[in-house]
């Protein structure tokens, strides 16, 4: 029985886990793993929450109402409740320099996916070009992630440009909003799909009927606080689904700094710090999983390099999406009702096709429906009255297309590490080429501005942002995949060169980062490292 | 201590709001987070308009007209977006808020015009109000700062 020593809650390491446990093998977890708070009242809808929960200002708003948005120039049209403060809480120990690159980072017990908006879909032959393995190595995994987590999905235009090999749920009823967009969408698909633009309905880990523990999705509207049914998935429920195994030890409230290293260059374990105490731990085991993330995997690496041989090197070919957020009106939808209390994210995907797999597009279509007012309402151009008297009437008419397009790997973004003494090390992110694809974005653009108008939609130029690099939330490529015998490289296992035992389960291992989300792939690729991992 | 002035202004901008009637909890929580507002800038100008503000809810209406304006990001409408939080958020007040105002297309648009004819006729009125004191008050505040 191996004995495997996994680093991170995420989606990639408690899939990598839960895979070695189902053959019998040993896992010990560890992470800073903050916890999700309990949501109250978990059969109460959004606007039930507010008259029934105790104290709903502090439930919505905070103790001291911190979490208002306030209008500022670089305000979001909405604001994580104080139930997500858990997603981005970080130790002190953690310490980010950032350089034209503004990533999100958690340590909550699941990672980032505790806040991600469910969007799951399979890579195909052309996005893994840059990879060191074929589709066919993937494609297995998908279909056992599928089954473990739940995803509602149709087959439809979108399939040109993701398989649908797994065994996928029925999707989510459509709202009012996504569904005359889909339905003019078929009247007028020839049109749009001469702009190279595709719709289809976007395939979402949300259940529609009930799994385990997990209760199907009946539309509370409490999406972006956390489900509390839990519809929506998270790795922490396969990191609850862990504990079953009596050969599973999950270590929270530990920072890992290093990866313990023989003097033949084997992996044999982490040095951890406790949180509470601050005092150094040892932890064993016979192969070491890196799955903290792309950010905290490079800082833990670069660290161990720096402890065993004074080596600072710069990792480059940090990858993220570029991320541009397109709001539109659909006019005849003014003067409609809305629905509250439904889902609250996607129901709609978009796909591109460009000349290379860089140029390719994906995107997702958000109708407005149950959302904080605040955040929206300054923005509009005129007074608060006369926003609220507007924004009423259209309301029923407002959504969002976000869209991110592909990046690869660019000698000039760079993590690197800031030693300042033995115990802080400051993980430097450099995204120097932040233009490159300004070209291709503004087309993506043009293109999706006239799909919207071509099925009824007006997307308003002043109203499109580019947002800053970091916006995506999806970070990889610093210690790539590749059959090259390259330094700081990783082999198609996952294996870290210049090491023994020691693997890569996360994005840091990608070799390029397709336009569609990959957190999908993430939890398939670890299932593909663990699979192979015997 | 309830601060009679961040009560009465409070009182103002929710009603300006739409909310005349609100429970005592959300002008608590209104003077607790200005309070925790720590280093916001504000001008000569600014205390000004919040003043005007919170002299009525028409008044409201002028001044908050032209701070989308002048003062997108200033003392003003910041407050108002913190009253709008808490009034959206509370159970006895948000319905006002978590609502589309539904009725046919037509209506709807001839409802949007009327606004929309009421906005412009309140900019211009704005305009003529608070001009004077931005081009008074911004130019003796930039006096200041220079010296």
């Amino acid at each position: 029985m191996a004995r495997h020593l996994v680093i991170g809650s995420g989606a990639s390491g408690v899939h990598y886990a839960l895979t070695v446990l189902e053959r019998g093998d040993e896992v010990t977890l560890l992470d800073v793993g903050y916890e999700r708070p309990t949501a109250p009242l978990p059969d109460a809808t959004y606007t039930q929450l507010k008259e029934r929960v105790d104290d709903p200002l502090t439930h919505f708003l905070g103790a001291r109402v911190e979490y208002v948005v306030y209008p500022g120039p670089t305000s979001k049209p909405y604001g994580f409740p104080p139930d997500k403060a858990y997603v981005f809480r970080q130790p002190a120990a953690w310490s980010l320099q950032r350089q034209g690159f503004d990533p999100l980072v958690s340590f909550a017990r699941g990672g980032l996916a505790e806040a991600w908006t469910g969007g799951s879909y399979e890579l195909d032959e052309r996005d893994l070009g840059a990879f060191p393995f074929s589709l066919g190595d993937l494609q297995p995994h998908y279909a056992t992630v599928a089954r473990r987590i739940g995803i509602g999905a149709e087959r439809d235009d979108l399939a040109r440009f993701s398989p649908m090999t797994a065994d996928y749920d029925a999707p989510l009823p459509l709202d009012a909003h996504s569904a005359q967009l889909l339905a003019a969408y078929a009247r007028r698909r020839r049109s749009v799909n001469a702009l190279g633009v595709y719709l289809g309905r976007s395939r979402v880990a949300v259940l529609t009927r009930p799994r385990g523990e997990r209760a199907e999705c009946t539309q509370l509207g409490r999406c972006l606080m956390g489900c509390p049914r839990e519809s929506l998935y998270a790795p922490s429920y396969t990191l609850r689904e862990l504990h079953r195994f009596p050969t599973f030890t999950y270590v929270p409230g530990v920072f890992v700094e290093r990866i313990l290293v023989d003097g033949s260059g084997s992996a044999t374990g982490a040095m951890a710090r406790e949180l509470r105490t601050g005092v150094e731990q040892k932890f064993a085991g016979d192969r070491v999983v890196l799955a903290a993330g792309a950010l905290a995997t490079s800082r833990i690496y670069l660290s161990t390099l720096q402890h065993e041989n004074g080596a600072a090197p710069e990792l480059p070919g940090l990858m993220d999406n570029r991320h541009v957020m397109m709001p539109f009106v659909t006019p005849s939808r003014v003067g409609r009702d809305v629905e509250i209390a439904s889902y609250q994210f996607h129901h709609l995907a978009l796909g591109m096709r460009g000349s290379s797999p860089s140029d390719d597009v994906h995107g997702q279509i958000t109708a407005l429906k149950g959302a904080q007012v605040h955040p929206i309402v300054p923005s509009l151009p005129f007074d608060f009255r006369t926003s609220l008297a507007v924004f009423g009437r259209v309301r029923a008419a407002l959504g969002t297309a976000n869209f991110w397009l592909a990046d690869t790997r660019r000698e000039a973004n760079v993590a690197h590490l800031r030693v300042a003494n033995d115990t802080q090390h400051q993980l430097v992110l450099s995204y120097g080429d932040d233009r490159s694809d300004l070209g291709r974005t503004h087309q993506a653009i043009a293109a999706i501005r006239k799909a919207l108008r071509i099925i009824g939609a007006i997307a308003p130029k002043s109203q499109t942002a580019v947002l800053p690099r970091g916006s995506s939330v999806h970070y990889a490529g610093t210690l790539p995949m590749t059959d090259d015998e390259r330094p700081h490289t990783c082999r198609a296992d996952g294996s870290l060169r210049g090491f023994e035992r020691l693997f890569v389960a996360d994005g840091a291992a990608f070799s390029s980062l397709p336009a569609k989300n990959i957190t999908f792939t993430l939890m398939a690729n670890a299932v593909r490292i663990a699979d192979g991992a015997r | 201590m309830p601060n009679e002035r961040q009560v009465r202004e409070a009182r103002t901008f929710a009603s300006y709001l739409g909310s005349p009637s609100f429970p005592s909890e959300i002008a608590e929580r209104y003077q607790q987070a200005i309070q925790d507002w720590r280093g916001v800038p504000s001008d000569r100008f600014d205390a000004w308009l919040l003043r005007l503000a919170a002299s009525g809810p028409a008044l409201t209406a002028i001044a908050d007209t032209y701070a989308r304006f002048a003062r997108p990001y200033g003392d003003l409408r910041r407050r108002l977006t913190l009253m709008l939080a808490l009034l959206e958020t509370h159970g006895a007040t948000h319905h006002a808020y978590d609502r589309a105002r539904a009725s046919s297309a037509a209506a709807a648009w001839l409802a949007l015009a009327g606004v929309g004819t009421l906005w412009a006729l309140r900019t211009l009125l704005a305009g003529i109000i608070c001009a004077p004191a931005h081009l008074l008050l911004g130019a003796k505040t930039s006096a200041r700062r220079s010296g």
